[in-house]
């Protein structure tokens, strides 16, 4: 009766328009009052509690670097050296697309900022140089997604936060798959070029590609520098400066530094930001983090009250009674987070479904960090799905083009979303390889 | 009557400035303390293998309490996500009293929260729980939850008592963040 109520008020609420939210946490709050009290000084300790958590951190300070980069001129010197690179490629400035948002992914961690900051600039190159708006507007879109998948990533961040699974471990997962992924999605640039029969482009020479080489390097080092100093160095002793080996800092401490090296670069190196600018930057941008903080409190607090009457342990007596093979279940999650993609973001997906199914997805023999890098990728589908598709909205937004025209657009690059998914989902090898090898 | 709502506009008006203001100084302030505390913590660790015990401890509690400002500014901003889909195929007019309705269930859930957060500060100064990192008393960190909800609550006053925006749909929405921050 409990969880027929609870379900009742949260869809009424959200049907009716509330913010995530407070469909969230009114449903609690209104369900538990009348069914099972929770005394109001528990309810005030754990929305301060929820938060008080150091890798949740590392959520606005990977926001901050991301928009930073942005507002510091290292994105366009990291365009400008994909472009020199593969821009005369058949598809090239496709390409190039897919190129720049890995190379921006890899300091970022969100996905609609990805599409947002490359899209900006890739756009108008992509029509100037004679490509179709929808070849343009579903480059722009879904190698956008790649945002999340190669890290940082941020869903990755509250996936590890809600399952208790190590982040830095998540990080690395996404490593193979994203390669997979962009590899897909080049060849798709290139193919969808080739059938509308792009002109090519003139091959850089290598004095430029030397050039926007230098201009990018010290952008390029932020990346370097994060992954080194989550995963390591070896162990070694120079002059008697002895360093034992293992990982630098935390993957929140890390945010931190890739913010930090992003105001130090574009102040001091590309001399595009000044204190005040980055201040005001990193203001701009906090609201977005501060949604996601108020949605966590209260997504925590809904399991916290699920968990209490007892939903992940009954989801996971329901599955194992099912006696279904474990491929059946991998595609039973693709099913349910695509249906729930449609009309959920990303971060409030990972809050509110994976602590009902991770127990369940345990319990069949699925490895945590698959099960991660799993969600990560239908997430990522979720981006460009309407009618709630995130990434849809910001292509729409910065190109001025109707979301259905974005949509459109983006279906043929969403085969390979799905093939990567199909691939990730049942070669469990590609996601576990690298964090086994690194923690053995 | 038209004095009265242009009195009730114009306070709205001055209300929201001064609180876009405040909000720009608390979470500026904050979000550099954090980064600031946040940088020095990783370079005193490695660098000189030396560090202070209250530094994770202040790191967080600043970005929590810039966070939970910055929540109020999406409200603002109209960053909250929603699932506007269903909402969006009804009349202009209905979509508007829908609005208005999430906006007073929104309020009433802030009104609880801070309460809540209310109730459990006081239950921490009674106990008297002293910090053990930055040996203060507990309750002050607890008091970020009702101090921002009155941020919050602020906000939506505001929402629900200035002239509603006809519903933006989302891409409109999105560019208006864009635009405005």
């Amino acid at each position: 009766m409990t969880i027929f109520l609870l379900i009742t008020v949260f869809l009424i609420l959200i049907v009716i328009g509330a913010p995530v939210a407070v469909a969230l946490g009114g449903s609690v709050i209104l369900v538990s009052y009348f069914m099972d009290p929770m005394p109001i000084a528990v309810i005030g300790q754990k929305i301060f509690s929820n938060l008080d958590h150091f890798t949740l951190m590392a959520v606005p300070f990977f926001f901050f670097a991301a928009a930073l980069m942005e507002t510091g001129g290292l994105v366009k010197r990291l365009v400008a050296l994909a472009n020199s690179l593969v821009g005369h490629w058949t598809g090239g400035l496709g390409v190039t697309t897919v190129l720049s948002c890995c190379l921006f992914a890899s300091i970022s961690g969100s996905s609609p900022a990805t599409v947002a900051a490359i899209g900006k600039l890739m756009y108008p190159a992509l029509i100037k140089e004679g490509y179709k708006s929808r070849y343009a507007l579903g480059a722009i879109v879904t190698a956008g997604s790649i945002g999340i998948l190669i890290p940082p990533s941020i869903p990755m961040i509250i996936f590890g936060f809600v399952t208790e699974t190590s982040v830095a471990r998540l990080f690395i997962a996404g490593i193979i798959p994203g390669i997979i992924y962009a590899t897909g999605m080049m060849i798709m640039a290139r193919y969808l070029a080739k059938k509308d029969k792009n002109i090519l482009r003139p091959k850089a020479s290598w004095k430029i590609r030397l050039q926007t080489s230098r201009a990018a390097l010290p952008a390029l080092l932020l990346p370097i520098i994060i992954m080194f100093g989550i995963y390591g160095f070896p162990e070694f002793n120079i002059f008697g400066f002895e360093y034992e080996g293992g990982a630098i800092f935390t993957p929140t401490e890390a945010s931190i530094i890739a913010t930090v090296l992003a105001i130090v670069i574009g102040m001091y190196v590309y001399k595009e930001l000044n204190f005040k600018t980055a201040v005001a930057t990193m203001i701009k941008t906090a609201p977005s983090a501060g949604m996601i903080f108020f949605i966590t409190t209260n997504a925590l607090l809904f399991a916290y009250f699920i968990t209490k009457i007892g939903i992940p342990q009954a989801v996971t007596n329901f599955v194992l009674s099912l006696d279904m093979p474990q491929w059946l279940f991998l595609l039973l999650i693709n099913f349910i987070f695509l249906i729930i993609g449609f009309f959920l973001e990303g971060v409030p997906v990972v809050l509110m479904f994976v602590p009902v199914l991770f127990p369940a997805a345990v319990q069949m023999g699925v490895d945590p960090i698959h099960f991660g890098i799993i969600v990560v990728l239908n997430i990522e589908l979720g981006l460009v799905t309407p009618p709630v598709g995130l990434n849809l909205f910001v292509g729409s937004a910065i190109t001025n083009q109707p979301i259905w025209e974005v949509f459109r657009g983006a279906l043929p690059w969403m085969i390979v979303t799905i093939i990567t998914l199909f691939i990730i989902t049942y070669i469990p090898s590609i996601s576990t390889f690298l964090p086994n090898l690194f923690y053995k | 009557m038209k004095r009265k709502k242009k009195y009730k506009n114009n306070f709205l008006e001055r209300l929201d400035n001064l609180l876009f203001l405040v909000e720009n100084y608390l979470i500026g302030f904050f979000l550099v303390t954090a980064l600031i505390i946040g940088a020095l913590q990783v370079t005193l660790r490695y660098a000189f293998n030396t560090g202070f015990e209250w530094s994770e401890t202040v790191f967080v509690l600043a970005t929590i309490f810039a966070m939970l400002i910055a929540g109020s500014r999406a409200i603002k901003t109209e960053q909250h996500i929603a699932v506007d889909v269903f909402v969006l195929l009804l009349q202009k007019k209905i979509q508007i009293f829908f609005k208005k309705i999430c906006y007073i269930i929104f309020l009433s859930l802030v009104i609880y929260y801070l309460i809540a957060g209310f109730e459990f500060s006081q239950f921490s100064k009674m106990m008297d729980v002293i910090s053990p990192e930055l040996d203060i008393p507990e309750w002050i960190f607890y008091a970020m939850v009702p101090f921002a909800m009155t941020f919050f609550l602020l906000r939506l006053i505001i929402k629900i008592f200035s002239k509603t925006d006809l519903h933006l749909d989302n891409a409109k929405r999105v560019n208006k963040i864009i635009k405005n921050g």
